[in-house]
């Protein structure tokens, strides 16, 4: 396996403030690697230490295993935080200048134009973008140069539903490209969906990390109502084969273990005298296992 | 990067921008007619309006009043070409597509420069035609007469503008507040320091001309000061460098704004 980024002990404070704390990181070539936290985790800081635009306090970053210098930027393709160009200049002409800083000539910008679709509005002065539009072309502007990794920072941040699921549609084209892709974020259902390596970070510092299906605990999800309520919450206290319960508007939700088939549960539910009105069983989220991680 | 590519990319970057459209289209306009204005100033036991635009004072009078549209226009224009990335965050863009800091600061400096040696080719080509249309007889020889170093400190003083308003933007980064203190410490800070503050704490002494300001001024100071100078009664007494002195003063404040300009650029996070 090559080991596109590796981040040994990374730190950096603002002030009294510990942004990153000792990070630690592996990531390795062809990853769809997403960095999960919520906001002031540490994630824009961290991509911005990586690629040299903020300095680190302490500690080391190397990619592509030292091969391409100090400065491997070139060979990758990045958004931090918001799309950055200049406003009084062509989606076309803001193109070029991140062609020419990359030393790449005779690109076909129109077929990144194209994937994003934005050929049409490639003449169109950066100011009158859309939101949607902006974070399209920064997309756009990563895929120059054709670069071995692309990073995206909360790529659909402030977009509309529309605007989401079009960033998403090309992020998954994107990843699926063979690229190795490192993305930002804190909204999980996304990461989940494109990421093959998740790593979550809080207060700078990493929790956990691992392939997305890794990081699904063992335990399952049951959504289970009764028509006697102090009952039922009295019989999942109870019961030996229900390990958290939690209470949603619906229903009540708890987990259980993997071992357990989940019918013992009805069983035993009817054995205590529970008519149940709601029973469902369901493999817990990445997003339930994010709140559970990130409150511990 | 090389020198050309890096130059390229700055075109590329604000060909454009109609700010800077206007500011070098302002000083371009203006850089041949100001003198005209001086005509008009009617001072008494000087030499007449008339003389501004013979050989060899032309140089003078105009590289004087030159000096006022560098500071004004391309002093700022440096302030705005650093500022402007900052605000558009295309200076953090420019990084990580892969310029390194070294060569992103080496293409300003290298606009720097192009735009100095366009200011002065049109400070040379406009003092020769006037100066030649205000001639009897065409002598080629005259045009340079006493004065070839004054394109070479035209150069000098263009570009210590730029470089000190780029000094300025580096480090105070916000687009207002780079350009009142640019402005400021040109008109204000420095002269309320020199004949103030300086002469309180030290007394006054030759030390006060040693100011950054007043050293880029002296290249280019008001032909009259001249006169007062012959004219004073007073023994040792001066009110400007001389051209040597002002030159080599310049030129070591001009790396001193470029060194601390690269030490704050490379140091701080973008």
């Amino acid at each position: 396996m090559d080991t596109i980024l590796n981040i040994r002990d990374l730190s950096k404070s603002y002030g009294h403030i510990k942004a990153v704390d000792k990070l630690n990181l592996k990531v390795e070539k062809g990853d769809i690697f997403g960095i999960l936290g919520p906001n002031g985790s540490g994630k824009t800081t961290t991509l911005g230490m990586i690629l040299s635009i903020l300095k680190a306090d302490s500690g080391s970053f190397e990619w592509f295993g030292g091969q391409f210098g100090t400065n491997p930027r070139k060979k990758i393709g990045a958004i931090l935080e918001t799309p950055n160009f200049y406003p009084y200049k062509t989606g076309i002409e803001n193109l070029k200048i991140v062609a020419k800083i990359k030393g790449i000539n005779n690109f076909d910008f129109d077929s990144v134009m194209r994937l994003v679709n934005l050929e049409q509005r490639k003449t169109s002065k950066f100011r009158t973008y859309s939101l949607g539009m902006k974070q399209r072309l920064a997309i756009a502007a990563t895929m120059i140069g054709n670069p071995e990794v692309v990073i995206f920072d909360e790529p659909t941040n402030g977009l509309d539903p529309k605007g989401i699921a079009e960033v998403r549609t090309i992020l998954k084209r994107v990843s699926e490209s063979g690229r190795s892709v490192i993305m930002a974020s804190h909204i999980l259902d996304e990461v989940e969906k494109i990421c093959s390596h998740v790593a979550i970070i809080k207060n700078g510092k990493l929790l956990s990390t691992g392939l997305v299906g890794e990081l699904l605990s063992d335990d399952y999800l049951v959504e289970i109502n009764a028509f006697d309520d102090e009952k039922l919450k009295s019989f999942m206290k109870n019961s030996p084969y229900i390990n958290t319960i939690k209470k949603s508007n619906k229903y009540w939700t708890c987990t259980v273990d993997k071992n357990i088939p989940a019918e013992i549960i009805s069983k035993e539910a009817f054995n205590n005298g529970l008519i149940l009105s709601h029973f469902v069983i369901r493999k817990q989220s990445l997003e339930e296992e994010f709140l559970t991680i990130t409150k511990t | 990067m090389k020198i050309t590519k890096l130059i390229n990319l700055e075109i590329l970057k604000y060909k454009d921008n109609s700010l800077v459209q206007m500011l070098l289209l302002f000083f371009s306009l203006l850089m041949p007619t100001a003198i005209f204005v001086m005509k008009n100033m009617q001072i008494p036991m000087l030499p007449g309006a008339n003389s501004y635009f013979s050989f060899p004072q032309v140089w003078e009078y105009q590289a004087y009043s030159g000096s006022w549209l560098s500071f004004f226009f391309l002093g700022y224009l440096g302030v705005y070409l650093i500022t402007s990335e900052i605000q558009y965050k295309t200076m953090r863009q420019n990084i990580i597509s892969g310029m390194s800091r070294a060569d992103f600061f080496k293409g300003k400096v290298y606009i720097a420069v192009l735009i100095s040696l366009y200011a002065t080719l049109l400070f040379f080509i406009s003092t020769a035609v006037i100066g030649l249309l205000h001639q009897d007889a065409y002598d080629l020889a005259e045009i340079f007469e006493k004065q070839a170093y004054v394109i070479p400190r035209f150069f000098l003083l263009t570009f210590a503008y730029m470089i000190f308003g780029m000094m300025i933007a580096y480090l105070i980064k916000k687009p207002g507040l780079s350009m009142f203190f640019y402005f400021s410490y040109i008109l204000f800070i420095e002269p309320l320091f020199r004949w103030w503050l300086h002469i309180k704490l030290f007394g006054q002494s030759k030390w006060i001309f040693y100011y950054p300001m007043n050293a880029i001024e002296d290249l280019a100071p008001l032909p009259l000061y001249k006169y007062a100078e012959n004219f004073s009664p007073k023994k040792d007494f001066f009110v400007l460098l001389s051209y040597t002195e002002a030159a080599s003063i310049s030129t070591v404040f001009v790396i001193i704004f470029i060194a601390i300009s690269y030490y704050f650029f490379n140091k701080r996070d973008i």
